[in-house]
């Protein structure tokens, strides 16, 4: 995971970055401790594997707001201290099942000077070793220029 | 209670809930709470490493206070799942700085997609700074309510 | 080794599918940067859901990147979704689009009638693809002639389970990215033999028979014959 700054002029279209991460079933049931007043569904999809096959899943699943979360902070990550997230838009395609392995990316598809300052668009995705992507979204950010 | 009708399916709700704003109450992050939540997802950025600052995406999953989203009821399917989440942000989350939060049932409306007919609830929840009432943020979720099977496994 | 010329024949864009979050000019403005490593992308077929508008033009756009733009549509039948290039009127007539149970052999049979050519979507996808209504319920293969086998949105099984059925009833084979995001285009696509500057050569491409699907890495190489 990168703490480095990244700036305007450094970013070209096509720019890749990606993490790799498994969210375990340990990291779900600290993710959910964040907010303990919040609750789940109440059939178990984030817990355990029955509950989730009560469902239609196949195991137990991580939950939407943690798999935005941890999008949300691969953004972050990539734009540096000196970095401003100014949107996320997701869309949850297919279930992220705990314990997959998923490549978290990032992707440059526009990068541009405007009114409000120098912005650039991501792609941003996670796939897993089934070659499916059930995230997918676009993020705006807004990067520091060089002094 | 509303009827609504798709191409394949019809499904009640109540409409009545539909742009009424409520406000979930005041809450604060700690840098407890960001440190955790940190630690939880491996954020590196020093910006919220070395304090004063909680990561944005931390508003969609802290505890906002003890008021109720209304509950549009509908009426459709077995189970319920999240469709897409958008956020944007307009200013900084300053750690220890209360902020309010209020939500509403944007709309309701049905759709016929590659899994067959789903009906959809889109919230919006509004981040405040409690004291000025400036916009920090805003979540727009979409949850999606549709019948499914159990596994065989 | 001959020259193939690439295309992806499936993706949708904000302009007329809710569920996309890629602008034409997004797509054109990444083929070009990809171009620019290497990998060889000749143009894409905007397929929107459900839908086909006639009155849509993306020449300047296409000629401002010198990347062809062409426009099919996504509709959805009995069978699962079909890709139809060559939408002619009469289709449209005869059709509503929004309906998501069309028919699927008056779907492939109007289209073929009336100077198009229809391909079976997403073939091993469940629900939404051919292979499965085959299997489950036994329906007619015919009037089929080809599947989409290599589908960007697909994970690898049910792109697997797409070519073993394609293969075992004789189905030609094309390859989208079912792209609803920027650096989706181009994933996977269709290499043909001869070039292809609108929806008629596309189409007397398809019937032809001499195309197969690739993943955009093997354009690098000039990926040959299968």
């Amino acid at each position: 995971m990168s703490e480095a700054q990244r700036y305007f002029e450094d970013v070209d279209l096509g720019d890749e970055y990606a993490e790799s991460m498994t969210p375990t079933p340990e990291l779900v049931r600290d993710f959910l401790a964040l907010n303990p007043a919040r609750g789940g569904p109440g059939d178990g999809r984030f817990t355990s594997d029955e509950g989730a096959r009560s469902i239609g899943m196949r195991a137990a699943i991580v939950p939407g707001v943690m798999s935005m979360s941890i999008i949300s902070r691969l953004v972050e990550d990539w734009m540096g201290a000196e970095g401003t997230l100014h949107s996320l838009d997701v869309s949850y395609r297919r279930p992220v099942l705990q314990g997959d392995e998923l490549k978290l990316q990032a992707l440059v598809t526009d990068a541009d000077e405007t009114p409000e300052g120098p912005r650039v668009k991501l792609d941003v995705y996670m796939e897993n070793a089934r070659g499916e992507r059930p995230l997918q979204g676009t993020a705006v950010v807004e990067l520091p220029r060089k002094a | 209670m509303t009827t609504e009708s798709t191409q394949e399916a019809q499904f009640e709700y109540d409409r009545s809930v539909v742009g009424v704003q409520v406000q979930l109450g005041e809450f604060t992050i700690s840098q407890e709470q960001v440190q955790k939540y940190c630690d939880t997802l491996g954020e590196a950025n020093p910006k919220f490493r070395a304090g004063g600052f909680a990561p944005p995406g931390m508003l969609s999953s802290v505890s906002f206070g003890g008021g109720q989203a209304l509950d549009p009821q509908v009426k459709f399917g077995n189970t319920t799942f999240m469709a897409g989440s958008r956020m944007e942000f307009t200013q900084p989350v300053v750690v220890g700085k209360p902020i309010k939060a209020q939500t509403s049932v944007k709309e309701v409306y049905g759709k016929t997609g590659r899994t067959g007919t789903m009906v959809f609830v889109v919230r919006r929840t509004e981040f405040l700074d409690a004291a000025s009432g400036d916009l920090l943020g805003a979540m727009e979720q979409s949850t999606v309510h549709r019948e499914t099977e159990a596994t065989r496994e | 080794m001959p020259d193939y010329y690439y295309f992806d024949l499936h993706s949708h864009s904000t302009d007329a599918s809710d569920d996309a979050g890629g602008t034409v000019e997004g797509y054109l403005k990444w083929i070009v940067a990809r171009r620019k490593k290497g990998y060889k992308i000749d143009g894409i077929v905007l397929t929107e859901h459900r839908q086909f508008d006639p009155t849509v033009d993306y020449t300047d756009l296409a000629e401002q990147y010198g990347v062809a733009v062409l426009k099919g549509a996504e509709v959805e039948t009995d069978i699962g979704h079909v890709l139809a290039y060559g939408v002619d009127p009469r289709f449209t007539s005869q059709f509503d689009l929004s309906n998501v149970s069309l028919p699927y052999q008056d779907v492939f049979n109007a289209m073929y009638d009336y100077g198009g050519f229809a391909v079976g979507a997403h073939a091993g996808r469940p629900r939404i693809g051919l292979e499965e209504h085959y299997r489950l319920r036994g329906v007619s293969v015919p009037p089929v002639k080809v599947v989409e086998q290599l589908n960007g949105g697909s994970n690898d099984e049910e792109n697997g389970r797409a070519l073993v059925f394609a293969k075992e009833h004789g189905l030609g084979r094309v390859g989208g990215s079912d792209a609803h995001f920027v650096s989706a285009i181009g994933r996977c696509l269709t290499a043909f033999r001869r070039p292809i500057r609108s929806i008629e050569d596309l189409v007397q491409e398809l019937k032809s028979g001499e195309f197969f699907p690739v993943t955009v890495e093997q354009t690098l190489a000039g990926h040959g014959d299968e």
